[in-house]
């Protein structure tokens, strides 16, 4: 081991209360991400200058945060009680958004009840709100309608594109979904009091769901940029991933998004019967929930894990992997 | 600059191409540095903690970063350029092991009469039967000539499958058209799923040839010639776009580059960038010039210079490298480099539901299906086909995650509400409806898809973008790219027959999209990018020789799916496998005894 990773192995230890390295837990596994992550970002660097060669043999690479960019999961959901981002006003109406979108009641959870906004809101604490690293650099798009862009082009630079072409090219805002957030629920607001005197939260379901209809038709009026059917997909996606992605980022509460559709989360192993026997799905597990996994060393002679379910084999495995 | 000390091999890249080229010349005594652009990962401990779809699949953690750099894409020459600023078309990889981390591990031998692509057609239908603008043209090797490399490389990496044509006999139950082998796979198939299992015997009722997805999976533990030991896969169902935490899912890192490292011959170092090909006077490289994880530049001397990155990185690293002797880059004194680039045509036309089923489509992997090759390439008679080339064909897959799933899910498949007054809500893809029948019918929606061959036109190439640069300052590459008819008349074609096979399966009702529309580059379809550094027979026609050896650059060679001439449709590993075993061999074994010259 080199000392890279025996210094980061003792300090995790010391941070996850004890566990020793091998069984260690979901938590300390996150802890140590989020250290490393962390010296990434700063003091970690000037070790990683010293050591930037790999000639070392499999499984004693010091643990990296590989993919600075993208967040890990954080170790466990951040609270539904304090927003980041939005003002308690427009994070009534996102979840008002949300709930139309995956509605729901108490006995049987939607987009409200298994926290989206909340997913929402703590997404746009990071990179800006980007769920992925994004290409910004100009020159960005401008629309024209008709055979030719307009003559009078101005002194700025920018890419002319039929309007009916830009589809096909993606993302080209140059707004970031912070911007489109902030910008889009004013709109919401305005188009619903345009229409029923009301703000978009204060309106009944129907009228609400009539709303919705108009901007993911783009029959609305006062929307600019976003568009109204651009900060509705931004919205049906981000209400999509809040409601099934993995707890630990805030949405799906109880794994309510997957029980809805019977789907058993982050599991080890299936069996080849498993995956041919139609059957109630296992109940689901979180990340969190995962026991620790650590396939070892791959020695001659050694019988690696084989297929089963999380729950039974995780010992069997640590047992046949330290022989 | 600072300058590394000089090593025989430097490659570009620490993926597939790159493992399998350390490996043999390490063997054989060569010290060899791959220079990558992402990090350091392995099995244990990196993947034990990756099933998140949110970070891996939708957050493309293990994928470039585009906030760095992207690529370019018009449809046409007169169309306007704008930068792929989101991950959607293709997902290129970074980091040790490169896209082979991620890949979906379906592992294809190319056809005989895929090599001879034109003298093929040519001689079964007359030279009018190539479509106007394309530029097909043939392998400068053969299916023979390559069966040992292919044959080397499964057995390397444990393949499972079912062979079809063993020394020319048929077997039942494997693909029937695939061309000889030498060995049977060397392990058996993956397990396959239900709604696999009704594919198939919908397509033999149909007098079709389905037979089990070729894996590079290993469905049993397995040692390989390295005394690198793996387990069988365990079908959690995290495989494309993952790393596979018990490294049953083949890749360089589980393979080759133990193997490398272990020689103490092999260096790689991580999260450093090339930027150029370094060529002296003489024309010929002398290193590579890379900016390393301290954002310092270093100049790395090497007697020969393998471009194993990505395809298209491949292909601008090329045309990156101007120099007095090469002043249009590397490979380019003849206009060859970013020419033929062609993309796969992967589509699924038709889908089915099958109400209130439920056929454990989180499970398994995109190799725990049948498929059938009765409509691939030439495989049937074109004559009355206004189309060449076909697709091999499938149903769905495993590792189905509701995050990149349900937001997919056909309107007017799942959205169909007949309790509904609201005429409206029947087509919304969302509200009520929409998620009673996600809680319906998640699990019971199977598409059927396709992959299918893409042929070069003279209006579809790589090169550098005029505007758009990468965080270094140096200019994007740009794709100009669309469909041409003979890719909509294939897929209608296609389309046509999945339907009848969906049909076959019983579907509650079905959903069918029967024409191909024109190429986007939002919608994430393939990586299988090929082209822009073909080999072929002489420089007239191609970048490089059979070993991908750069013809006015001898000590450079290309590897990988840019030196297909046109993309015949199967997925590409297997090929850049074989032509990686086929190119590397010769280079530790001749390349050295006359440096710097073309290898015959």
């Amino acid at each position: 081991m080199s000392e890279e990773n025996k210094n980061l192995t003792s300090e995790n230890q010391a941070q996850a209360s004890g566990h020793g390295i091998l069984n260690m837990t979901r938590r300390g596994f996150l802890q140590l991400s989020g250290l490393v992550a962390a010296a990434v970002a700063g003091a970690g660097i000037a070790a990683r200058r010293n050591a930037p060669v790999v000639n070392l043999p499999p499984n004693e690479i010091p643990v990296q945060s590989q993919y600075p960019e993208v967040p890990y999961a954080p170790m466990e959901p951040p609270p539904a009680n304090t927003l980041v981002f939005f003002t308690p006003q427009e994070a009534k109406t996102v979840e008002a958004l949300t709930a139309r979108i995956l509605p729901g009641t108490p006995d049987d959870p939607g987009a409200r009840e298994a926290g989206v906004v909340n997913f929402i809101d703590k997404m746009m604490a990071f990179n800006e709100g980007f769920a992925e690293p994004t290409y910004r650099q100009p020159p960005f798009a401008q629309t024209y309608e008709g055979d030719n862009p307009p003559q009078d082009q101005n002194q700025y630079q920018v890419v002319w594109v039929k309007k009916d072409e830009l589809e096909r090219y993606g993302f080209q805002s140059n707004h970031s979904p912070r911007e489109m957030y902030r910008k889009g629920i004013v709109a919401v607001d305005q188009y619903a009091k345009s229409k029923f005197q009301k703000s978009f939260a204060e309106l009944t379901e129907d009228q609400q769901d009539e709303i919705v209809d108009d901007m993911a038709n783009g029959k609305t009026t006062g929307f600019d940029e976003p568009s109204d059917k651009d900060f509705f997909k931004q919205l049906r996606n981000d209400t999509i991933n809040g409601m099934f992605a993995d707890p630990a980022y805030g949405g799906n509460n109880d794994m309510v998004g997957w029980k809805l559709i019977g789907y058993p989360g982050a599991q080890r192993a299936y069996t080849p019967t498993d995956m041919q026997t139609e059957d109630k799905p296992r109940p689901p597990q979180s990340l969190a929930m995962m026991h620790h996994f650590h396939p070892g060393q791959p020695e001659p002679n050694v019988i690696l894990p084989v297929s089963g379910s999380d729950e039974h084999s995780a010992e069997d495995n640590h047992m046949n992997m330290n022989p | 600059m600072p300058v590394q000390k000089r090593v025989n091999v430097v490659t570009i890249g620490a993926g597939w191409a790159a493992g399998i080229f350390a490996q043999k010349l390490t063997e054989a005594g060569y010290n060899v540095v791959s220079i990558e652009q992402g990090p350091a990962r392995w099995a244990s401990p990196d993947f034990e903690h990756n099933h998140d779809p949110l970070r891996y699949h939708v957050r493309h953690a293990m994928m470039v970063n585009l906030a760095n750099e992207t690529w370019t894409w018009r449809p046409n020459p007169k169309a306007p350029t704008l930068p792929m600023r989101q991950y959607g078309s293709f997902n290129p990889g970074k980091g040790i092991g490169g896209a082979g981390i991620h890949w979906a591990a379906q592992t294809w031998r190319f056809l005989p009469f895929d090599f001879r692509y034109r003298s093929h057609h040519i001689e079964r239908y007359g030279e009018g039967k190539l479509p106007e603008g394309s530029l097909v043209q043939d392998w400068p090797l053969s299916y023979e000539e390559l069966e040992l490399s292919y044959d080397a490389f499964e057995y390397d990496i444990g393949l499972s499958g079912q062979a079809g044509n063993l020394n020319g006999t048929l077997i039942e139950g494997g693909n029937i058209f695939e061309g000889p082998r030498s060995r049977p796979f060397p392990l058996p198939p993956l397990a396959m799923s239900i709604h696999g299992e009704m594919y198939r015997q919908a397509c033999q009722s149909l007098g079709y040839h389905p037979f089990p997805q070729p894996a590079g999976i290993t469905s049993q533990a397995y040692t390989d010639r390295f005394g690198n030991t793996r387990s069988g896969c365990l079908y959690c169902g995290f495989c494309t776009r993952y790393g596979c935490e018990v490294d049953a899912k083949a890749s360089a890192v589980t393979t080759h580059i133990p193997a490398a490292l272990r020689t103490g011959k092999y260096e790689i170092r991580p999260n450093s960038k090339v930027t150029r090909i370094n060529v002296g006077k003489d024309g010929l490289a002398t290193g590579i010039t890379y900016i390393d994880a301290a954002g310092q530049e270093q100049e790395q001397p090497a007697d020969v210079v393998i471009l194993s990155a990505f395809t298209l990185e491949n292909v601008r690293l090329l045309l990156l490298s101007k120099s007095d002797s090469h002043p249009n880059g590397v490979g380019n004194d003849k206009n060859m480099v970013g020419q033929r680039y062609t993309y796969q045509l992967s589509q699924s036309p038709v889908s089915g539901v099958f109400e209130g089923r439920r056929f454990n489509q989180y499970m398994g992997n995109s190799s725990t299906i049948y498929v059938i090759y009765d409509f691939y390439g030439d495989n049937f008679d074109h004559s009355d086909q206004n189309f060449i080339g076909g697709a091999r064909m499938m149903a769905g897959s495993g590792e189905r995650d509701p995050v990149t799933s349900v937001g997919g899910m056909p309107i007017g498949v799942t959205s169909n509400s007949p309790g509904s007054n609201n005429p409206s809500e029947r087509s919304r893809n969302w509200g009520q409806g929409w998620k009673d029948d996600l809680r319906k019918n998640w699990d019971g929606v199977v598409a059927l898809t396709f992959e299918g061959d893409i042929l070069p036109y003279t209006d579809q190439f790589l090169d550098l973008d005029p505007i758009y640069k990468d965080k270094f300052g140096l200019p994007l590459l740009r794709l100009t790219f669309d469909f041409h008819d003979n890719e909509r008349n294939l897929y209608k074609f296609i389309a046509a027959r999945s339907k009848e096979i969906v049909q076959k399966m019983g579907p509650t009702r079905l959903n069918s999209t029967d024409e191909l529309g024109p190429y986007n580059i939002h919608e994430y379809q393939s990586t299988h990018c090929t082209g822009g550094a073909i080999m072929g027979d002489n420089p007239d026609n191609s970048v490089t020789n059979k070993y991908g050896q750069v013809w006015d650059t001898p000590n450079v060679f290309v590897t990988g799916a840019a030196l297909f001439p046109q993309n015949p449709g199967a997925n590409p590993t297997g090929t850049i496998g074989a032509l990686s075993y086929y190119a590397g061999d010769a280079l530790a074994k001749y390349y050295f005894q006359e440096p710097n010259r073309l290898m015959a």
